[in-house]
């Protein structure tokens, strides 16, 4: 199973890298990036610093098996590649990388952006909001 | 017969990491769920999904030796 997981924030140059890697397949006419950054949301006067992210990996893992194939079927596409980060991630790094690759836009677009909403529906993935005076609280996803 | 219990997210707050319990040959889920919930009573008013082995279980089921159960409170990655 691949492992989608990184400790700590998700680099540009990796981002460019991975961009760089898919030169060599030369049947994709299009790519669609997501890129999840964290936000210094304030709440009550304090500042979110960084998120803190934890999972239960075996159970994210399978079900992002299971996501990818479905997509896989859904879409005409040639690639797809997701990357999550793990532990602390700090207000304007990145969290999140989903990157598809297809012949055509359409499809790469598309899946790009249902992949999004099941990442963050359906993967067991906790994020805890430390403020800049080390207080926390939970994350909640709200819809968009 | 001895399961094997995790918590995660804001639940590890109540419960911890993890517990080992010690449950009846004839134990089932919720009986198990209603164990913890004695334990650690602030359980019993958070949201969460269980899974059995890593699959997300919504009804009641008959556990085995060694079965992994996990709390998992609304997902927020991303």
């Amino acid at each position: 199973m691949k492992n989608i997981f990184v400790e700590g924030p998700i680099s540009t140059a990796f981002i460019a890298d991975s961009i760089q890697k898919h030169a060599a397949k030369t049947s994709i006419g299009a790519h669609d990036i997501f890129l999840g950054q964290v936000r210094a949301d304030i709440v009550n006067d304090r500042i979110v610093s960084a998120i803190e992210y934890t999972s239960y990996q075996e159970l994210a893992l399978q079900k992002m098996q299971e996501i990818r194939e479905a997509i896989f079927e859904k879409y005409a596409l040639t690639c797809m590649h997701v990357h999550h980060s793990l532990g602390e991630v700090k207000a304007g790094e990145l969290c999140l990388f989903v990157f598809t690759s297809a012949p055509h836009r359409r499809a790469a677009i598309d899946a790009c952006a249902e992949l999004v909403e099941l990442i963050k529906n359906e993967l067991p993935v906790w994020g805890k909001e430390v403020f800049d005076d080390e207080t926390h609280q939970w994350k909640v996803n709200k819809e968009g | 017969m001895a399961i094997q219990v995790l918590f995660f997210g804001q639940l590890t707050e109540i419960a911890g990491n993890a517990v080992g319990v010690d449950v009846a040959a004839t134990g089932t889920l919720r009986g198990l769920e209603q164990e913890l919930w004695t334990q650690f009573p602030l359980l019993k008013d958070r949201k969460y999904a269980l899974s059995v082995n890593q699959k997300i279980i919504k009804e009641d089921i008959s556990l085995a030796d060694g079965d992994v159960i996990a709390f998992l409170p609304p997902f927020s990655g991303g």
